[in-house]
């Protein structure tokens, strides 16, 4: 199955950790904090986009470290890895290429919300 | 046991939160490190703390460090809660004044398991102030 834009789309499912932790009586755990992700996530990518904007490169890299914990902890690998690997990458790179990181962790959490919404949507 | 969870995501303040209060602890919020450290130093301040290394306004280790720098008052636990996972970052926080280091993603069994041992701690630590002279 493919996205508008042909990339393929994949599937999530919580991690062991928060699926039990909502099996041990929270049954409206999972839906809340997909809830909570999204919106700070969304916050986020909106403080690198000022951050890119102002030059701020430290901020920026700020926001994909904490992009980074909350989507491991939220079993999204492939959005992990992603803001590790701009994480990583240093302070030498320009605008443009802020920029580029910045338009592919965007395009990845779009699609890593559709897979969250999915699996609500089946669960629920 | 009262214990502080400090951390500006809010993934992890509710997945936090909902752990330890099914474990039977207490449980305070702090969104930032101003927060977190006017809870500790409150009159009825947590024994325990579950510190984000990066937060808004004074970070983990910054925290670890104030605490360790008072005198008097009732010895607190501090674990340092993050991503990063590099030894240098282990040595810094540990020297900083942090009891322990955990790394995020975490695994509800290790951290229950440390947890108790900071309890362990916290008692021993109780124990050792009733045996000093008045």
């Amino acid at each position: 199955m493919t996205g508008d834009n042909g990339t393929a789309e994949f599937a999530w499912r919580p991690p062991k950790t928060i699926q039990d932790l909502a099996d041990s009586g929270c049954s409206d755990l999972i839906p809340e904090l997909v809830a909570a992700f999204t919106s700070d996530v969304a916050d986020r990518l909106k403080k690198a986009r000022q951050a890119v904007a102002s030059d701020d490169m430290a901020l920026f890299r700020a926001q994909m470290h904490t992009m980074k914990g909350s989507a491991m902890q939220m079993g999204a690998a492939e959005m992990a890895a992603l803001c590790r690997q701009i994480e990583e990458t240093g302070a030498t790179l320009s605008a443009a290429q802020y920029e580029a990181h910045l338009a592919a962790v965007t395009a990845l959490f779009e699609r890593t919300h559709r897979a969250m919404a999915a699996y609500l949507h089946q669960h629920s | 046991m009262k214990i502080l969870i400090a951390d500006d995501n809010p993934v992890f303040q509710k997945v936090l939160s909902e752990m330890l209060t099914q474990w039977g602890y207490a449980v305070v919020v702090a969104a930032d490190g101003e927060q977190a450290w006017e809870h500790l130093q409150s009159a009825d301040a947590p024994r325990l703390a579950i510190l984000d290394w990066m937060m808004p306004g004074m970070d983990g280790v910054e925290i670890c460090r104030r605490v360790r720098e008072r005198d008097g008052g009732l010895y607190q636990y501090l674990m340092i809660l993050t991503s990063r996972t590099g030894v240098h970052d282990l040595v810094a926080a540990l020297e900083a004044g942090a009891d322990d280091f955990v790394t995020k993603p975490f695994q509800s069994v290790e951290l229950r398991a440390r947890l108790r041992a900071g309890c362990r701690i916290l008692g021993l630590h109780d124990q050792l102030q009733q045996l000093q002279p008045a």
